[in-house]
């Protein structure tokens, strides 16, 4: 297993799936514990990865390289990095939690073999896009998160979840065939500069597409902004920045409790990863010429998706639309070109994934108990659910930002680097963080505190033991990051130095 | 005026050229001897044709890489290329009659004749993969032609059929007279039929009547749009693709389709692009514009369709324009057409497969699925409705499927040669197609159930379904071994 370690963690839910496919139907009520045991299997290996990560390295390690269609110049390539390995831990640590936080409490959920094998097919998906390290093979895993999604919403959604899953599924498609034709653009240019095609990402690290920097409109026609954009459109989809953003309200509102966690924690992530490994490092002087524009979606994302919060009544919309919130500071820490916003970018990536995951799993526990999102139902609930309430609080803290908590670390780092460049939009962005505190905390406040509104909402049951040690994971982290974000952060350090000082020289700052 | 004799001139054939010539013989001979057995017994004549394209298969996959044997100066040029595509064609056939065996056990009123019919039709494609000659391409091209003709109208029982045969019977023999037109035109511009000579007089720029030969160009181009669908000759598609019994339109998505392409490549790269000047670039714009024009339109039209075989013509009809820009690239590099093959072959995987599942699904009197039939699906016979999904991704171009591996191949090919505008519209009305592909997934299992699916499974129809999803699967994931022999094959 140490040889390709990578390709364990990538295909071992993938494999434990295929196995569950062949187990016949009665045995579903354990198909949840091969499902875990998966998890905890990619866990293992990941914490494997992470002892023998070397901190001081900002080279792809433990890479694996194996000719896939040698005839387009495509192989199977993997590698990790500084700025994957947080990525992937995440995803290792969040696959297990949100299994247990939705363990189902009362009777299966419908076709449970299908759902469980989906779970599993989204992990690999997840996996592989975080360590591809071929442009194809990155593509090739980006799609094929997308189909277990398409299911989780459409078939074990809500209401409108038809509307929902296809609205996501045609939102994300408008980006990635797009990102399509870029790849071919670039494998076609490789194949120019180097006589044999490859999609390599190492082959284009370097690359310098012409670009042509005397105004903004001959600068659009040039080939560097166009690739730029089609994959940054493809990822900013996915981020979701605003106004690319109103698939993602609906998908997580309409998609069951484990589909949202996944969603938040992991897969908007994707998009931000996506930038800060192919949008940005390949296309630089296009990136730091269309900046200006992003820094503005990124804090009219930060805003509008405060002030949306505030206005829902729905509680897992409001966790959705402070999601966009969130992720705005994100694309404006990636744009600043400094250093310290940067790695507080990928700070904010891991945050916002825990802190995320938490809330949702908080929306799915008074789902589960109260069948009920609407805000205005709860009230109360601190003195008949303690637990919950106190998880709750840690989420909700973490989620604001204070200090102690992990979000803090991500979003000061961000505002404290973007100030250094651009003091202007890290004002803008501080008011964000106002407006975040007044959403969570009036969330929080109508669940828990205040009259009760109901009176069978008296009888609402507290967390069961597997929810508790999944709440109690997410806390550890919460505290963890936010006390000693060195030990969490530590090893990518030299990788982010790395990206950083190749970025800025090709910009020539 | 040269007479018939100097056209087709006498050879004598020696053993080499005959041996290569044994494919075609066998299947015509033992198409007349199913005909005559179909009469009595159709479960003979069934066996007798599966064994006949097996023989056939084996002796072509023997001979695959003997020399090239060229016959009657280019009228029939074997080549290990035009071997692989008989194998591929035969193979189509061959699932083909699979699925006809599955038809024919739930509904008795259809014709022994369909397998003899279906082997006369492969012999064609045969001839076609073959020749290198206009006349002989005419002449092939009407053989299978005709027999799909009445293939179509085969289905008696239903009054579609009737009118979708008859339509394309007469549109069908406008565009072979256009065809046979416009080749009498460069027959007259360059004074031969043998295509390698008149790329070679058109490269050495010693034609002297430029309009007459674009002009058959131009006609010839025309006729063959018609044969593959493309817009604005794809009228007939969605009739006689609903109108047909679904096995014979299993056939013609897949074996038709790709023996439609091979006049077409063929002409393109030894006729159309070897023009130089404006003359070539009325070729060239054409297919581009045809090309556009067939993919968007054929994605919005099948927004509106809820009938599932309409909605697969008109995914048919947009996936030859996908095909087109292949074709618009063609230029005169042999290389380039190994895309458009495999795309082709990938293609005809989940076609074969998706009309697989629909020959299950139709039941004895009913002719018509509609998506709401297709509701609850998922629910009821999960495995099959999975495969379904499987061949509806590879369509839709969704990764792990032979389908996405032909896309991005073909498409990969394109933006190497340059046209990246045109592969930007095709991914993005590919984008359209998404919302239609979706659309029958989301039917079979996010709908509740309206009607109790009873499904009869018959042994033909599931080994189709499960040799097409295995191999769907199998070229998604690990193409190589495909590319490598094409790779070989062309040299």
């Amino acid at each position: 297993m140490t040889t390709c370690l990578l390709s364990w963690i990538i295909f071992t839910p993938a494999l434990m799936a295929l196995v569950l496919m062949f187990l016949p139907n009665r045995m579903e009520k354990n198909f949840r514990m091969w499902a875990l045991l998966s998890s905890f299997i990619s866990l293992i290996l990941a914490f494997k990865l992470w002892l023998n990560f070397d901190a001081s390295s900002a080279q792809f390690q433990f890479t694996e390289l194996a000719a896939w269609i040698p005839q387009l110049g495509l192989s199977y390539s993997v590698g990790i990095d500084g700025i994957s390995l947080p990525l992937v831990m995440l995803t290792a640590i969040i696959s297990p939690i949100a299994l247990l936080g939705t363990w189902p409490a009362h009777g299966l959920p419908k076709k449970e073999k299908f759902f469980v094998a989906m779970i599993l097919f989204l992990q690999t998906g997840m996996y592989g896009t975080f360590l591809a390290t071929d442009l194809f093979l990155f593509y090739f895993f980006w799609e094929i998160v997308l189909i277990p999604m398409f299911f989780m919403i459409g078939i074990w959604g809500g209401q409108d979840r038809i509307y929902a899953t296809v609205k996501f599924f045609i939102f994300t498609m408008v980006g990635s065939l797009l990102m399509l034709v870029a790849i071919f653009y670039l494998v076609r240019s490789s194949a120019i500069q180097g006589g044999m095609p490859s999609a390599l990402m190492s082959a284009f690290a370097n690359a310098q597409f012409p670009l042509d920097q005397s105004s903004l409109a001959q600068g659009l026609k040039s080939p560097q902004m166009l690739l730029f954009l089609a994959f940054a459109l493809a990822f900013v989809i996915k981020v979701p920045m605003v106004p690319f953003h109103t698939w993602l309200p609906d998908a997580h509102v309409q998609a069951p409790t484990i589909g949202s966690v996944f969603l938040a924690a992991v897969l908007l992530k994707m998009g931000t990863y996506g930038l800060m490994r192919i949008a940005i490092p390949f296309f630089p002087q296009a990136a730091l010429m269309m900046a200006p524009f992003f820094y503005f979606l990124g804090v009219v994302g930060i805003i509008y998706g405060a002030f949306c919060a505030m206005a829902q009544t729905d509680f897992k919309k409001l966790v959705a639309y402070s999601s966009i919130s969130h992720m705005g500071y994100i694309i404006v820490g990636l744009f600043s070109f400094d250093r310290i916003a940067t790695s507080g970018a990928l700070y904010q990536m891991i945050n916002h994934g825990v802190s995320a995951a938490g809330l949702f799993l908080i929306v799915g526990f008074l789902y589960e108990r109260l069948h009920t999102r609407n805000l205005e139902d709860f009230g109360s609930l601190a003195k008949i659910t303690p637990m919950m309430a106190i998880a709750f609080l840690i989420m909700t803290l973490s989620s604001v930002a204070l200090p102690g908590t992990n979000g803090f670390v991500g979003e000061f780092t961000i505002l404290l680097g973007t100030f250094q460049v651009a003091p202007v939009v890290a004002v803008l962005c501080g008011i964000g963080v106002v407006l975040g505190a007044v959403y969570s905390l009036r969330a929080y406040q109508m669940v828990m505190f205040g009259p009760l509104t109901k009176q069978e909402n008296k009888s609402t049951k507290d967390l069961t033991a597997r929810e508790i040690i999944a709440m109690v994971s997410l806390t550890v982290l919460v505290f963890g990051i936010g006390f000693f974000p060195e030990f969490f952060f530590g090893k990518s350090h030299v990788t982010l130095d790395n990206y950083m000082t190749n970025l800025l020289s090709h910009i020539g700052r | 005026m040269d007479q018939l004799t100097q056209i087709f001139r006498y050879v004598p054939l020696d053993v080499v050229q005959f041996y290569s010539l044994a494919p075609i013989f066998i299947m015509a001979i033992m198409a007349v001897v199913v005909l005559i057995v179909s009469t009595g017994s159709k479960k003979m004549a069934a066996n007798l044709s599966l064994i006949t394209l097996w023989l056939v298969m084996g002796l072509l996959a023997k001979q695959i890489y003997l020399p090239t044997a060229n016959i009657l100066g280019d009228i029939l040029i074997f080549n290990p290329l035009s071997r692989a595509l008989s194998i591929a064609l035969l193979g189509m056939g061959m699932f083909s009659v699979f699925l006809v065996n599955g038809q024919v056990q739930k509904n008795d009123s259809i014709l022994g004749e369909i397998y003899p019919l279906i082997l006369f039709s492969l012999t064609g494609m045969l001839l076609l993969a073959a020749t290198n000659h206009l006349i002989f391409t005419f002449i092939s091209i009407e053989i299978m032609s005709f027999a799909v003709y009445v293939l179509v109208g085969l289905n008696r029982t239903a009054k579609h059929a009737a009118e979708a045969s008859m339509k394309y019977f007469i549109l069908g023999g406008v565009a072979s007279a256009l065809f046979l037109y416009g080749a009498s035109l460069v027959y007259g511009a360059t004074g031969t039929f043998s295509l390698s000579q008149i790329s070679q007089l058109v490269l050495a720029e010693t034609i002297t009547s430029k309009p007459l030969l674009t002009v058959g160009g131009v006609l010839m181009l025309a006729g063959l749009l018609f044969k593959i669908g493309a817009f604005p000759f794809h009228l007939w598609v969605p009739d006689v693709y609903q109108g047909a019994s679904h096995s014979v339109t299993a056939f013609m998505s897949s074996a038709v389709k790709f023996a439609a392409f091979i006049p077409l490549i063929k002409i393109s790269q030894q006729l159309f692009f070897t023009i130089q000047g404006d003359a070539g670039n009325v070729f060239y714009i054409m297919l581009w514009v045809t090309a556009v024009f067939t993919m968007v339109f054929a994605n919005i039209a099948a927004l509106g369709q809820f009938e599932l075989k309409r909605l697969l013509a008109y995914s048919s009809i947009a996936h030859t324009g996908y095909l087109l820009t292949g074709v618009v690239v063609l230029g005169t590099n042999p290389n380039l057409v190994v895309p458009l093959y495999i795309y082709l072959a990938f293609y005809a995987l989940s076609q074969l497969g998706a009309f697989a599942v629909v020959v299950m699904l139709s039941e004895k009197n009913q002719k018509d699925i509609s998506l709401e039939d297709l509701s609850g699906l998922g629910e009821r016979y999960p495995v099959l409705s999975l495969c379904l999904t499987v061949f509806i991704f590879a369509m839709a171009g969704i990764p792990m499927t032979a389908g996405f591996i032909g896309k991005y191949f073909l498409f990969n090919s394109v933006v190497t040669q340059g046209e990246t505008l045109l592969i930007v519209i095709a991914v993005l009305s590919s984008l359209i197609s998404m919302y239609y592909y979706l659309r029958v997934i989301v039917f079979m299992f996010m709908k509740e159930e309206k009607r109790a699916h009873v499904l009869e499974f018959s042994l033909g129809p599931v080994l189709v379904v499960a040799m097409m999803v295995i191999m769907t699967l199998q070229f998604g994931i690990f193409p190589r071994s495909v590319m490598s022999f094409f790779a070989k094959v062309i040299r």
